[in-house]
């Protein structure tokens, strides 16, 4: 695949992300907001956080303590074998933390700890961690990762929730998060990963990895457990790498907090580690594939009309009873339109004369797809691609035969018809595409009429 | 004193002032990554949580950065409690992408595009909705993911990575839009 293939790609998809985001809020979002807010108490800064605002040695001197204290735990005694009565497991102290003032180990296969499970009511439950294997790759899984980071291995673990009542806030695989100590600083809140565990980066459940996987949501009263794997970048096999349990309460950002932290790995060779090969992406290994059927083409073609008239419409026709034309010169086209209304300037690689509509047009916010005034837009586009049936007709356009395509599907996020308008003796592209909000098909009809070419 | 720091001290007018502030683009960044169903929903749960936090919050001048990544957070929790059908790798046919369009405006691209989109996970779709929705710098859309400036990067890319593989055709010659087409 070329460089510009995959640009073609990329635009399409960066094309339909801000078509989508070319929304607004409801109209009662604000209120519903305060009158939740109004109820609701805020939660004041612990201690640790309060010293890190006003006195940053203070915080460097709580970070060296906090080093200290992850020092002296590990080196205390592992707790190994199977999971113990809390009462009376010396690693299972309830630890409600604002900060990670604790540290725990799950360096060694077999490895188990406990530690409570905590809501804002206070403890609901007790997870039981249990260190499993080094894995180097599972069979027919590529991480997605492994494209970018080259080289990733993973960790086992099994993870019990087992709840003493229930509780409104979530817990199981989401709470889960893992730091690198690339920094060799001790445990921060710089090194955290919120790296997704146990279902693969891009949600690919591990198929030949552990059975079930921890849950990766749930809340009320039922226990829950499975596997959970970290996916690790190679290069982690260098530091300390901790297994992080996330505070909920916490919704992220600068006030990141773990409610617990477990030492999961020290520095060491890693047993193996999945290397990715682009061969083993069947995109792009053997014969090259056949013709795409993505430019689907009408069946049958439709036979051309001789001429195209808009329907009816007295909004419109009043509108265009005054008009005034600009130039596409990316596309050689003169666009007519109403007199009343306004067009963009160039900006980048948006042309002028590329928008339309009742109110000033910002060319750096329509290229940016911001603009959210329902408006109308004449645009190159180099391929016949339809996705869906809409209803297909050729009509007379600029003296070409051209395409109207009409789309009714609800789906759409604008009902209506666009154009496309050959720029070349190919009827199947490139084209100008004429189209608009749904509210401005009538003027999107008559733009279409009085298009004209300047060449 | 600015909003912020009013809010921060329990201020409900100055609240409602950032809510009105910031209320619109929060909303777009969660339909671009959640859509539009469940949106109103994360933004109203982000401003919760917000308020809530609020008085943590250290850097006031920063708090436009927070509330975006709360908003990011909680659309990453939204989406792993919804079973997404992953994108298979096994999909093929790569070479042949269309050569290069410009689809902003094209009804008919959403109807190919949405599918594969929504197959996306959490953190694929945060990122091309920071990046290409919200039209921030890699080092913001890292920021509002709270994650660093490289792996922001690696996320772009597999996500655009993915979406190409689902784009492209089978090798069998049939592609998207006819998965499509022969499910309904």
């Amino acid at each position: 695949m070329t460089d510009l293939q995959m640009a073609a790609s990329d635009e399409l998809v960066a094309g339909y992300v801000r078509a989508t985001m070319r929304v607004e809020p409801p109209a009662t979002l604000t209120a519903e907001v305060m009158r939740a807010v109004a109820v609701l108490p805020q939660e004041r800064r612990g201690w640790l956080s309060a010293f890190g605002q006003y006195t940053p040695a203070l915080a460097a001197l709580a970070a060296a303590a906090l080093i200290l204290a992850i020092g002296a735990v590990i080196s205390a005694p592992r707790n190994v074998g199977p999971p113990t009565d809390p009462s009376t497991d010396p690693t299972a102290t309830p630890a409600p933390t604002l900060t990670p003032e604790d540290a725990r180990i799950l360096t060694e296969p077999g490895d188990v700890i406990r530690i409570p499970a905590l809501d804002s009511e206070g403890q609901f439950g007790t997870i039981t961690l249990r260190r499993g294997d080094e894995i180097a790759g599972y069979e027919g899984y590529v991480p997605l990762q492994a494209l970018m980071d080259g080289e990733v291995f993973f960790i086992e673990l099994d993870v019990s929730y087992e709840m003493d009542r229930a509780t409104s806030e979530p817990y199981g695989n989401a709470e889960w998060g893992f730091a690198v100590d690339a920094d060799g600083d001790g445990f921060d809140a710089d090194d955290v990963v919120r790296q997704i565990l146990g279902y693969g980066v891009d949600g690919e459940v591990l198929e030949t990895g552990p059975d079930p996987l921890l849950p990766w949501f749930n809340s009320g009263s039922d226990s829950i457990s499975g596997g959970l794997v970290a996916e690790l970048p190679a290069f982690a096999t260098e530091y300390d790498i901790y297994l992080v349990l996330i505070a909920d309460t916490d919704p992220g950002g600068p006030e990141f907090e773990a409610e617990a932290i477990a030492l999961l790995r020290g520095p060491g060779d890693p047993v193996g580690v999945t290397t990715f090969d682009p061969a083993d992406l069947p995109s792009e290994s053997g014969a090259p594939a056949p013709m795409s059927s993505f430019h689907v083409l009408p069946t049958p073609i439709p036979s051309p009309v001789a001429t195209f008239e808009p329907a009816p419409d007295a909004d419109a026709d009043e509108l265009f009873a005054e008009t005034q034309t600009c130039t596409n010169t990316a596309m050689s086209l003169i666009v007519t339109f109403p007199a009343s209304w306004h067009t963009n300037e160039s900006y980048e690689d948006l042309p002028e004369c590329s928008f339309f509509g009742a109110e000033p047009l910002d060319a750096k916010l329509l290229y940016n797809g911001l603009v959210q005034t329902p408006r109308v837009g004449i645009l190159e586009r180099l391929e016949w691609l339809a996705g869906e049936d809409p209803l297909i007709e050729r009509v007379p356009i600029a003296g070409r035969e051209s395409w109207r395509l009409t789309f009714t599907d609800e789906h759409m996020s604008s009902p209506g018809s666009i154009f496309l308008v050959p720029l070349t003796e190919n009827a199947y592209g490139p084209f100008a595409q004429l189209g608009g909000a749904t509210e401005h098909q009538a003027v999107v009809a008559r733009m279409a009429v009085l298009l004209e070419f300047s060449e | 004193m600015d909003p912020v720091r009013r809010a921060q001290a329990g201020d409900l007018e100055a609240f409602e002032m950032l809510v009105e502030q910031h209320a619109a683009p929060l909303y777009r960044l969660a339909t671009g990554i959640v859509g539009a169903t469940d949106a109103q929903d994360i933004v109203q749960d982000a401003f919760t949580a917000a308020w809530r936090q609020l008085p943590k919050l250290r850097d006031p001048e920063r708090f436009t950065q927070w509330l975006r990544r709360i908003c990011v957070n909680r659309c990453r929790t939204h989406l792993r409690t919804v079973q997404v059908a992953p994108i298979s790798l096994e999909a093929g046919g790569a070479d042949q992408l269309p050569g290069r369009g410009d689809f902003r405006d094209a009804v008919d691209a959403r109807a190919v595009i949405g599918p594969a989109f929504r197959r996306l996970s959490a953190d694929q779709r945060s990122v091309l909705a920071l990046h290409y929705g919200l039209g921030l710098s890699i080092s913001e859309s890292a920021d509002a993911m709270d994650v660093r400036v490289g792996t922001a990067k690696s996320r772009l890319n597999a996500a655009l990575r993915a979406m190409r593989v689902v784009i492209a055709p089978r090798p069998n010659g049939t592609g998207l839009a006819d998965e499509q087409a022969a499910s309904q």
